[in-house]
């Protein structure tokens, strides 16, 4: 595994988002929950191009819908993540776990 | 937009997710300042972070695009993006094939005949000089030889001039066949004069020439006839009976004269002695000094003229010079034709346009949504337009090879295997090169922009608030507009085109429908010329015995001689006057056609004795009175309301103080071609005045006439085996030949206009397609709410007939200007012929009625629930 594989702490957010849902979820869907969780707005641009690049790491893949069922023109993607994204996720997991082993930090 | 978002679904998807967030807020301004707010924020990240990011990427991978690269991937998106959509990219290319390829072809054509120098040294300054008569309206007429020598010497202007004089029956004897062909007399510097270089041989030498005079070969005639066998040069053949030299052979290419000619002769004009008793029959170029122009030369020639006129009154009266850029008389009246016809392919590729333009704004339309919130979001309208650009490009491109390969297949086809068809002098240069690639393109690249500008501009204008406000619901109201004034263009320029089309296809089968005044058919011609080593009372004899003895063969009807046959090329002409009644002055004599006939001439042409009697061989014979029969045009002219047999003709062409009396009127029946106003004509028996040494025969026969040609050969031998028989064929051949030229250009107007009438009907299909899609769930509310079938077809119908009435009412105004411009191909026929345009606009009509049937049955075909879910 490459040392890029390391994820950001944004990149995580993203992925883990996109496993929380029940079905595989469009961006709308992605950003909600993040902003839900996280108690923070998330910005357009950052989203995107951190999907992008995820999907350049071939962490998440994304298929278009057929036929989108609202009434906008234009594809509809839905993400999901892929398997080398689920080792990555556990790969950042444990080593955050690693490295808070025996650390209790106290939040002023 | 490419610059600002990624490409592909990827960036269409983003755009979309924002319209579907758009969708789910509330109405109302907050929601379209939100989405303002939103869309900036995301190019913002994407045109400026993204850059960077993707940058630094780049030089971490050690690599760079050059601007090649970037023209690469321009095209290879265009590409890509079509491959996605081949119906569309395919109509397209079709489309764009049929324009460019028939604007192509045509355009060799025009750039052979009109535009590429003739190949000569230094053209500009080469001229033509032939003599006009103002007051007979007679123009390009040939000059005598004396005024034609008087001009050279009087004008400043010209450094040099040469005769020639056109095509005439030669008798050549090469010492292996003798053969009749048609031959010219040039003066010994003509060739020197055109700057052309023999490919044989030394050339004609001004000294050797008036020794003995000289013959250069016509290439092809040297390579047919003696094996392009060097040898030939030097030796002697004789023609007409007189000892000729072969002086060499000329260049493969040199330009064809006239009918062309198997060899050409050297003539000096300084033998021909007084300048008044030759009559007229050369032809004067002219090589102008360096840096004066033709108009300067005319006003010198014609005072020249001046002078001649009253050097010599009687001939000259009433005739002037005429000096002109030799590439005019060399095309002649072949010019108007041709523009006539890129005119009309240029519509065509206009209406290809059009088409395509259509075609594009419906599959933008398609993604005017995505488009619109790309301009919102930053997209300039440049980024979009380059877009459009590079498919257009591609389309305009691929379509351009194709058309350029029919083009180039087409007149190499038309070249060899029709030159006849073309009947315009140097068609056979006519091809695919250098100049005619070079308008391809052109022409591709301009069509290209031309149909991308539409749909750019359109792009450019996107109003993103108004695209949004409506919802998702389609298409905006604008582009439908610019959709439908896009098919009324069409239809527009297809009802000029067809109109065009109608109106000279009318004209020319009126010209077929004119009474002749003959009958055409069954009628063998052929041409026997008597010149060599025979008195003229030796060619009469020759005639009085060979005409009975065709007459009394079974199976020929009727058979007799003229000199030239009507419709046959050119002609001979002589001034005349009532005997003892000369008009005023002389330049006031009228003009007439003469012709020498032998035997029963009428009978074999079919050509009515109106009055009087025919010429009888028996009576009218050399010593005897001189008698002549005339055509209706001139005794009506001379002695209109009274007979005209028994009046008497003073006739320029014999001595003015004998009269000839008429003895018969015929049928009028044109000369030079089937278009001309009739002027008068007079026939004379060719045992009175034996004039010309050739005659043609023409012979009626029972059954077809090429079968009696064989026989026709036997007995010409019998009577004197050193007489050739010349160019056999049937009058309906020569008919034929003599209107090539119109139904060549009717042929093609006809084709033009039908590609046009179907080009257009697939323009009207697509836009009632395509508001068929975008009115399905009106069409459906409609049916849900009892609305039957008939109803809606009607309704569709009606929106389709709208458009093409439109543009009906439109081209008809165009096709009335069309029809002046083309008034000189109509024959007479008058330009606002209500047929042609009833014509027009029926096929129009039922055509675009099809074009509405299939949309509009599609529409009955909408079932209510699935309209209604579709929104």
């Amino acid at each position: 595994m490459s040392p890029n594989a390391f994820l950001g702490e944004f990149e995580q957010m993203v992925l883990l988002a996109i496993l929380q849902q029940s079905e595989t979820p469009w961006a709308l869907e992605i950003r909600s929950e993040i902003e839900a969780s996280a108690g923070r707005t998330v910005s357009r641009g950052a989203f995107y191009t951190t999907l992008d690049r995820l999907e350049r790491k071939g962490m998440v893949a994304w298929t278009e819908e057929d036929a989108p069922p609202d009434r906008t023109t234009g594809p509809l993607r839905r993400f999901a993540v892929t398997e080398e994204g689920r080792r990555a996720l556990a790969q950042s997991r444990s080593a955050l776990e690693t490295l808070w082993r025996g650390l209790e930090l106290e939040t002023p | 937009m490419a610059a600002n978002l990624p490409q592909g679904t990827v960036g269409a998807s983003i755009v979309a997710d924002l319209d579907r967030e758009f969708d789910a807020r509330p109405a109302g301004w907050r929601r379209d300042v939100w989405y303002r707010i939103e869309a900036i924020r995301l190019v913002g990240n994407y045109r400026v972070l993204a850059p960077l990011r993707d940058r630094a990427d780049r030089r971490r991978r050690g690599e760079g695009r050059g601007s090649m690269e970037k023209m690469g991937s321009w095209f290879g998106h265009a590409v890509r993006r079509l491959k996605r959509d081949p119906a569309f990219a395919l109509l397209s290319i079709g489309t764009m094939a049929v324009g460019i390829g028939a604007t192509v072809a045509i355009f060799t054509v025009v750039d052979a005949v009109l535009l590429e120098p003739l190949p000569y040294d230094a053209p500009d300054r080469l001229v033509t000089l032939t003599e006009a008569h103002a007051i007979r309206g007679t123009t390009g007429n040939v000059m005598n030889p004396g005024n034609l020598l008087d001009v050279e010497a009087g004008v400043d202007g010209i450094a040099e001039a040469a005769g020639i004089v056109l095509s005439q029956s030669m008798v050549l004897d090469a010492g292996d066949e003798i053969r009749e062909v048609p031959g010219q007399y040039v003066t010994p510097n003509f060739f020197r004069l055109l700057g052309l270089e023999p490919a044989v041989g030394p050339g004609f030498s001004a000294e050797a020439s008036m020794a003995t005079p000289e013959l250069m070969l016509d290439h092809g005639f040297w390579t047919r006839e003696f094996g392009a066998d060097p040898a030939v040069v030097g030796r002697t053949f004789t023609v007409n009976g007189e000892p000729v030299r072969v002086a060499g052979v000329l260049p493969r290419d040199f330009l064809v004269w006239g009918d062309g000619a198997a060899f050409y002769t050297s003539i000096t004009l300084q033998e021909t002695g007084d300048q008044t008793s030759t009559g007229r029959f050369v032809y004067g170029i002219a090589r102008l000094v360096d840096g004066v122009d033709v108009e300067r030369v005319q006003a010198e020639g014609e005072a020249v003229f001046a002078g001649l006129r009253e050097a010599y009154p009687d001939f000259n009266a009433g005739w002037s010079v005429e000096i002109r850029p030799m590439r005019d008389t060399v095309v002649g009246d072949a010019r108007r034709g041709l523009w006539v016809l890129l005119g009309a392919v240029g519509m065509l590729l206009l209406i290809a346009c059009t088409n395509v333009a259509n075609l594009f704004l419906s599959r933008a339309t398609e993604r005017s949504r995505e488009m619109a919130v790309r301009t919102s979001l930053g997209a300039t309208g440049g980024v979009l337009a380059r877009q459009l650009l590079g498919e257009a490009l591609v389309l305009a491109g691929l379509g351009g090879a194709i058309g350029v390969a029919m083009a180039w297949g087409g007149t190499r086809l038309m070249a060899e295997r029709l030159p006849s068809a073309f009947a315009l002098p140097r068609v056979e240069h006519a091809g695919v090169d250098a100049t005619v690639l070079l308008f391809a393109v052109a022409v591709s690249i301009l069509t290209g922009c031309l149909f991308a500008l539409v749909p750019a501009m359109k792009a450019r204008r996107t109003e993103p608030a108004r695209v949004l406000a409506a919802e998702g619901r389609g298409p905006s109201r604008a582009t439908g507009r610019v959709r439908n004034g896009l098919v009324v263009l069409e239809v527009a320029l297809s009802m000029m085109l067809l109109v065009g089309a109608g109106l000279v296809a009318r004209g020319f089968v009126s010209l077929l429908e004119r009474d002749p005044g003959m009958r055409t058919e069954g009628v063998l011609t052929a041409r026997l010329n008597l010149t060599v080593g025979r008195t003229s009372a030796e060619r009469v004899a020759f005639w009085e015995t060979l005409m009975p003895r065709l007459a009394d063969r079974p199976g020929v009807e009727a058979a007799g001689a003229i000199t030239i046959l009507p419709l046959g090329g050119f002609g001979a002409g002589t001034s005349y006057h009532e005997f003892g009644n000369p008009p005023e002055s002389r330049d006031q004599w009228p003009v007439a056609d003469i012709r020498n006939v032998a035997g029963d001439y009428f009978g074999a042409m079919g050509i009515r004795i109106l009055e009087g009697r025919n010429f009888d061989a028996a009576t009218d014979v050399a010593g005897g009175a001189q008698v002549v029969v005339v055509n209706r045009a001139l005794a009506e002219e001379l002695f209109p309301g009274e007979s005209a047999v028994g009046e008497q003709l003073a006739i320029n062409w014999g001595p003015l103080d004998a009269p000839w009396e008429i003895v018969g009127v015929v049928e009028d029946v044109p000369q030079r071609d089937l278009s001309e106003e009739i002027r008068g004509v007079i026939y004379h028996p060719y045992a009175q005045a034996a004039y010309f040494p050739w005659m043609h025969l023409a012979i009626r026969t029972a059954g077809p006439p090429l079968d009696f040609a064989p026989e026709l050969r036997e007995m010409v031998t019998a009577l004197d085996p050193s007489i050739p028989v010349a160019q056999v064929e049937t009058y309906d051949q020569i008919v034929r030949r003599s209107v090539a030229r119109p139904r060549m250009t009717v042929t093609l107007m006809l084709i033009f206009g039908t590609l046009a009438a179907l080009l257009a009907s697939v323009g009207l299909y697509g836009v009632l397609s395509w508001t068929v899609t975008r009115r399905v769930r009106e069409i459906g509310v409609r049916m849900a709410i009892g609305a039957n079938g008939g109803s809606v077809l009607g309704l569709v119908v009606r929106q389709g007939m709208t458009l093409a009435l439109a543009g009906l009412a439109i081209g008809s105004v165009g096709a009335v200007v069309l029809g002046r411009v083309l008034e000189s191909l109509l024959f007479g026929l008058g330009a606002q012929d209500p047929t042609s345009f009833l014509g027009a606009a029926g096929l129009l009509g039922a055509v675009a009625l099809l074009a509405c049937l299939f949309p509009a049955w599609r529409a009955t075909r909408v079932a209510p629930a699935d309209a209604l879910r579709s929104d």
